[in-house]
């Protein structure tokens, strides 16, 4: 569970006090609350102190800049705090304001000053741990901070996974720690006499920890961004002084007792130094457990229970051959090559062991293997996807090199090989056939590039007259990406014949056919679909995509102008009914982006089309911006107003008798960057608030959106002809739908309520069953069928 | 409340934008651009000029951002490659301006 505070800061978008979006109690949206055994006025006095000082200078400063802008546009930005490293999230524009230096600080400040605890006790999973990158003080004015803060700082520092008995041993010491002023100890409390630590002696510490560049013992991990280190092609020279000398001695130790979890365990913790260490040394051993393969298998050799008949039935399985059931575990493609190998799963882990042995003993040949292939840095990031490895966290490879980004993907493969359950690419089983000197054949069960390709050992071992295993991928539920990997075995013995030297797997060939939307998330690629084969570039990056993944038309695809990644192209790709939809537009639902308000009115149109003549009336998004206090239907008295409302309804389109006459009226708004649906159901009477972010907004902003509303059919009445149709007060509700998980899919919530509620009325709300990501795929499969 | 502030297109701006030398290329109206606070601009325009010109124009003189504003016209969003005469726009017309709006945040890390 990450640590985090946030900060706000808005425009008076709404009627409420100014206090409102700078909340003194700092919002989460997994709103950590403080430990109520903790004596209550101690916490308002620190409470108090800590809005008065630090909260009060940061908002002070987003109230400067505000008033700067002078942007017509509300802003809003929320800061936090995760494990020490600072992330903000919120639109673009904002940027100047939450990346400014000076923001940031006080952020900080007020951040670690927080009166709620930094983590929540019990619910650090182990990945979080893992990924542990230090507390980041730099540019912190500590002698401001009161003692307290120091303490929790020190803490966080120190013992970051919250480790019982962690100050007793002494141990664990921490290298930087001033040893001769200050007794190591905690600093929260000292059991046994001794006496707290005092105010100087902990920033006496925290300096020192400062002047250390932040790196501990406990957390190897890099401080901050700019520390981070890049990868290096000096793998084959391992660094002269091997740190823990102990750690090969044990692994050794363990790998004879044959506990290859163990081994494991301890691997995976390593760093890529030791990595290279220890395997170098385990190499010789594991080399020796190698058993002779037996190649002659075949179905005979299996019970009947073990037959995977379903998958056995496969069109793309190759003749001949049956399927084998694997655990699907995580360690699928070990299980699968255990009971090709050994005829049971027995041998599962020593397989893992042995490929991430052979992987990071193997590391720089398979680099320059593929930098061989990857020409480009194009290339070399489709090979990144394809492997499915990450940058690290925190940093972007937009400057690094081919051979840096191949170099990282290779390492940071070969490392993971060691984390058992966890799942396995191509690279595994490139590492396990270069183990076990055989040829790796896989199949998979979509057609998918890169995927049914022959793999062989790293190019420095015999390549001659090697046995040859099948494997293939296949899709662990009937629909979904292919994650699982079976055996499989020849229904009758195989005379040995010869293994040829098949298909190398090239890279150039999977970059080229590829389209960048499917290979960003492989189980985009819409098999299922016809037209597939018609492509557009981009003309910026010159990367290649689906039509279909789009939105574009393929008769307009020679013409237009795309740019892939530019959130603001206004190169309209389809228009409905007076709406357009944009190639930013696309992009942004693509790239998993805030959505804009003509993507919103365009798929409104459009499930108004499909929806059999529902009665409703779709109103466009930018009514709502008359929300905004200062707009004139909040400004103006009526008898200027009905004349400017007559206005505003021609520039819209609709006229004052079919807003009165329609049944239910949908409107979008957005307020505080977030979208909700507003319903007005004429003959229940009520407004009915479609929110899949509860508590995000507060009721005193439903209820300037109900004030809102009223006075804005009030006046669609007042300039109907027929007066009799006064309205009547609407009573205003929130029914239950279905949650957003995040803070960007706010706007395809609101389309996937908006569909339900055309399709089916009220009670269609509570029974959507789709996530954020399919409803983007689904929308933009939509775009196509009107784009011309 | 309105703000008039006359606009002369000198002649030869935006004769890149003109097709033919034909009668209507040198036909000029007058139309108004009126944002949410009825803050209004006027503009003189020719038939087929395209509509990102006026976008353009209005932003410079209203100090908004492009990426931020909408045109509307008859209940319509105007594309930026659209023309007056495309849009059938007569004298004294008047286009609403919108502002843009995104919801959603995104997590950027820094």
């Amino acid at each position: 569970m990450s640590s985090e505070s946030e900060s706000e800061s808005e425009r008076n978008d709404v009627e409420s006090p100014p206090s409102l979006g700078l909340s003194s109690e700092p919002k989460t949206d997994q709103a950590p609350k403080s430990n109520p055994a903790v004596n209550k006025t101690k916490v308002t006095q620190r409470n108090l102190q800590y809005n008065r000082r630090k909260w009060g200078k940061l908002k002070d400063t987003a109230k400067k800049w505000i008033d700067n802008q002078g942007s017509t546009v509300a802003p809003f930005v929320i800061m936090r705090l995760n494990k020490g490293v600072f992330e903000w999230g919120g639109p673009s524009f904002m940027r100047g304001f939450a990346e400014d230096l000076e923001v940031i600080v006080k952020f900080k400040e007020a951040a670690f000053m927080r009166p709620v605890p930094f983590r929540h006790k019990g619910t650090e999973t182990k990945k979080a741990a893992n990924s542990w990158t230090g507390v980041n003080v730099d540019g912190v004015d500590l002698q401001s901070l009161p003692v307290a803060s120091l303490r929790r700082i020190l803490t966080e520092i120190c013992n970051p996974k919250g480790l019982c008995g962690f100050w007793q041993n002494p141990g664990n010491k921490p290298s930087w720690w001033p040893s001769d002023e200050v007794p190591f100890q905690s600093p929260n409390w000292v059991s046994g006499g001794g006496t707290k630590l005092r105010c100087h002696q902990l920033l006496q510490v925290l300096e020192a920890y400062k002047s250390s560049d932040g790196t501990n013992q406990q957390c190897p991990g890099p401080s901050g961004q700019k520390d981070q280190p890049r990868p290096t092609c000096s793998s084959k020279k391992p660094p002269p002084a091997p740190p823990r000398p102990s750690v090969t001695d044990r692994v050794l130790h363990k790998f004879k007792k044959r506990d290859y979890r163990s081994c494991l365990t301890t691997l995976e913790a390593l760093s890529w130094a030791d990595l290279q260490v220890v395997c170098n040394d385990l190499m010789p051993h594991v080399i020796d457990k190698k058993e002779q393969i037996n190649t002659n298998i075949s179905l005979a050799d299996f019970p009947a229970s073990k037959v995977d008949e379903r998958r056995s039935k496969l069109a793309r399985l190759p003749k001949n051959f049956a399927a084998l059931y694997s655990t699907g575990d995580g360690d699928c493609l070990f299980h699968s090559l255990s009971v090709l190998v050994n005829g049971t799963e027995e041998a599962t882990l020593f397989i893992r062991l042995a490929a991430t042995v052979y992987g990071v003993c193997h590391a720089s040949h398979y680099v320059s293997m593929y930098l061989e292939e990857c020409g480009s840095i194009q290339a070399a990031c489709a090979f990144m996807h394809m492997m499915c490895a990450h940058p690290p966290p925190g940093t972007s490879i937009a400057d690094w090199t081919v051979e840096e980004i191949i170099c990282h993907t290779v390492q940071d493969q070969a490392a993971s090989t060691a984390k058992i359950q966890s799942y396995s690419g191509i690279l595994q089983v490139l590492f396990a056939a270069g183990f076990l000197g055989v040829y790796i054949q896989q199949y998979s069960e979509d057609r998918a590039p890169g995927y049914d390709t022959l793999l062989n050992p790293c190019a420095c071992e015999e390549q001659d007259g090697l046995p040859l295993l099948h494997v293939m991928w296949v899709k662990a539920s009937s629909s979904g990406a292919m994650n699982h990997f079976v055996p499989l075995v020849p229904r009758r013995a195989q005379s040995r014949r010869a293994a040829h030297k098949g298909k190398k797997f090239n890279l150039g060939d999977v970059a080229e056919n590829f389209c960048t939307a499917c290979l960003g998330a492989m189980n985009m690629c819409q098999a299922d679909v016809h037209y597939l084969d018609t492509w557009i570039e981009c003309d910026e990056c010159h990367k290649w995509y689906h039509c279909l993944c789009t939105g574009v038309a393929h008769a307009a695809a020679e013409n237009m102008t795309f740019v892939c990644c530019s959130l603001n192209c206004s190169t309209s790709v389809a228009k409905l009914d007076g709406t357009t939809i944009t190639v930013g537009d696309i992009n942004r639902l693509r790239n998993g982006e805030d959505l804009s308000g003509d993507a919103i009115d365009f798929f409104m149109r459009h499930f108004m089309k499909t929806s059999n003549g529902a009665d409703a009336l779709i109103l466009p998004y930018f009514i709502g911006q008359l929300l905004q206090p200062n707009s004139w239907l909040q400004k103006l008295p009526l008898s200027q107003a009905v004349p400017r409302m007559e206005q505003h309804l021609r520039t819209v389109g609709i006229t004052a008798p079919r807003i009165q006459q329609t049944g239910n009226l949908l409107l979008p708004v957005c307020t505080r960057n977030h979208w909700v649906g507003v319903i007005v159901q004429r003959e229940a009477k009520s407004l009915l608030i479609l929110d899949s972010l509860d508590g995000f907004l507060g009721a005193d902003v439903y209820n300037s959106l109900h004030r809102f509303v009223c006075r804005y059919l009030d006046l669609i009445a007042h300039c109907a002809a027929d007066k009799a149709l006064n309205e009547e007060p609407l009573c205003m509700e929130a029914p239950k739908v279905k949650q957003q998980d995040n803070m960007h899919d706010c706007g395809v919530f609101l389309l996937a309520n908006f569909e339900a509620f055309l399709n089916g009325g009220i009670d269609e709300l509570g029974k959507i069953c789709t996530n954020g990501m399919k409803m983007r795929r689904r929308l933009i499969t939509l775009v196509h069928g009107h784009s011309s | 409340m309105s703000d008039q502030v006359g606009q002369d297109n000198k002649p030869g701006t935006d004769c890149e934008n003109a097709k033919g030398a034909g009668s209507s290329t040198s036909e000029s109206i007058k139309i108004k651009v009126r944002d949410e606070a009825g803050m209004e601009v006027l503009f003189r325009v020719k038939m087929n000029t395209q509509m990102r010109k006026i976008k353009e124009k209005y932003c410079e003189k209203a100090e908004k951002n492009i990426t931020h504003i909408r045109f509307l016209f008859d209940g319509e969003t105007i594309n930026d490659d659209t023309t007056p005469k495309e849009l059938d726009m007569e004298p004294d017309d008047i286009i609403e301006v919108v502002s843009a709006q995104t919801g959603g945040h995104r997590t950027h890390l820094y």
